[in-house]
């Protein structure tokens, strides 16, 4: 049974699609066979990403309405061949996703791949609503800061409303939370919020924590996702994510440590 | 302390501890954690409605006192699986007991 994860976030520009390539590429290289789908039409960007850019032909819309198949519009990765890119189209617009269609797409990902992830478009319309419905978990990407938090709490929101588990009554999307762009220096200075202080607002467990890094703009100018970066924290971080969806045991970064929030403040008192 | 200075409305705990930190990102959480519990409330998943909550307290109050609808405050602040309600009630100087 393939696990359908949908990576999102409602606010733009927070590393959904730097998220998504790194936690299929994690999977594909820990042998598990991982499709990953772009679900922004219009605005395709996990190509580039990935840096596939140069061999798309066919697009997510091609297969939807029947212009090509499935195994035509897929790209196998360069670095691993258990991994496979589903692009948005650049050309159309959003309404081309219809609900039937996406489902026909990810059951037949679902035949083949053990993972699909669907890198969702930011905001909270259509394209997005389409890439979260047939979720089965969902990894919440959030930078520690207020208009984040905000967007990702609405999200939730959908999740628990507008997903195909919520409308047909079935057990909920498992919610993960992954922190993006995190300082630790900065949050030990109370000048960010930290980890206790995003977990207290939207209270849904932590996938992982991924630090503000050079790397990540590095390794996009590369197409290179950030992952395959084992010596930059960001790295370490993405894989340390993919072990923990896989149910293993990571090691909690360095980076994820300088913990505050709500648990040091009440050891400390309200003076 | 005389009753008055405990009658006296009194700014959110966190916001008096940010304050004094002088630290932005409390201010930050205190904001997040009223807005996004507000917003739930009103998306219809939240167990009651803090417009009407607050319509009924200051019912209360002022079949005992005069005030207005703006000196009565609620607010919910929420950490981990505890839900804080905060209710502040400005009494105006003439009707304070002494």
């Amino acid at each position: 049974m393939a696990r359908i994860i949908v990576v999102t976030s409602g606010k733009g520009g927070v590393g959904k699609t730097t998220t998504s390539a790194s936690l299929a590429s994690g999977l594909a290289v820990q042998g598990h066979k991982c499709a990953v789908v772009d679900f922004d039409v219009g605005l395709r960007n996990l190509d580039l990403v990935m840096g596939c850019e140069r061999r798309v032909i066919y697009d997510l819309v091609n297969v939807i309405n029947g212009e090509a198949t499935l195994n035509q519009a897929l790209i196998v990765d360069r670095r691993t061949d258990k991994l496979s890119i589903l692009p948005a189209s650049q050309t159309r617009n959003k309404d081309a996703l219809t609900v039937e269609g996406v489902g026909r797409i990810l059951d037949g990902l679902a035949e083949t791949f053990e993972f699909v992830i669907c890198d969702s478009p930011a905001g909270i319309e259509h394209g997005a609503l389409m890439a979260l419905y047939y979720a089965d978990e969902a990894i919440v990407v959030t930078n520690p800061e207020v208009s984040s938090v905000r967007d990702s709490d609405r999200i939730l929101g959908l999740l628990h409303s507008r997903s195909r588990r919520a409308e047909q009554g079935l057990d909920p999307v498992r919610e993960h939370l992954l922190l993006a762009r995190y300082d630790a220096a900065r949050v030990t200075k109370g000048d960010m919020l930290g980890i206790d202080d995003v977990q207290s607002v939207l209270g849904i467990p932590l996938l992982g924590v991924v630090p503000e890094d050079k790397a990540v703009l590095e390794a996009s100018n590369e197409g290179v996702p950030v992952i395959h970066f084992p010596g930059s924290a960001a790295g370490k971080a993405y894989q340390n994510a993919v072990f923990r969806i896989l149910g293993k045991e990571a090691p909690e970064s360095s980076l994820e440590k300088p913990r505050t929030g709500w648990l040091k403040w009440l050891l400390e008192g309200s003076g | 302390m005389s009753l008055r200075d405990i009658l006296r409305p009194k700014p959110p705990l966190d916001t008096v501890r940010a304050q004094r930190k002088g630290s932005s990102a409390a201010v930050a959480r205190e904001r997040l954690q009223v807005v996004v519990t507000h917003e739930r409330n009103h998306r219809g998943g939240g167990t009651f409605c803090i417009p009407t909550l607050q319509q009924e307290i200051l019912a209360v109050v002022r079949r005992h006192v005069g005030v207005h609808q703006d000196q009565v405050c609620v607010k919910i602040a929420t950490r981990q699986n505890i839900s804080r309600l905060e209710v502040s009630v400005a009494l105006p100087e003439s009707n304070t007991p002494e």
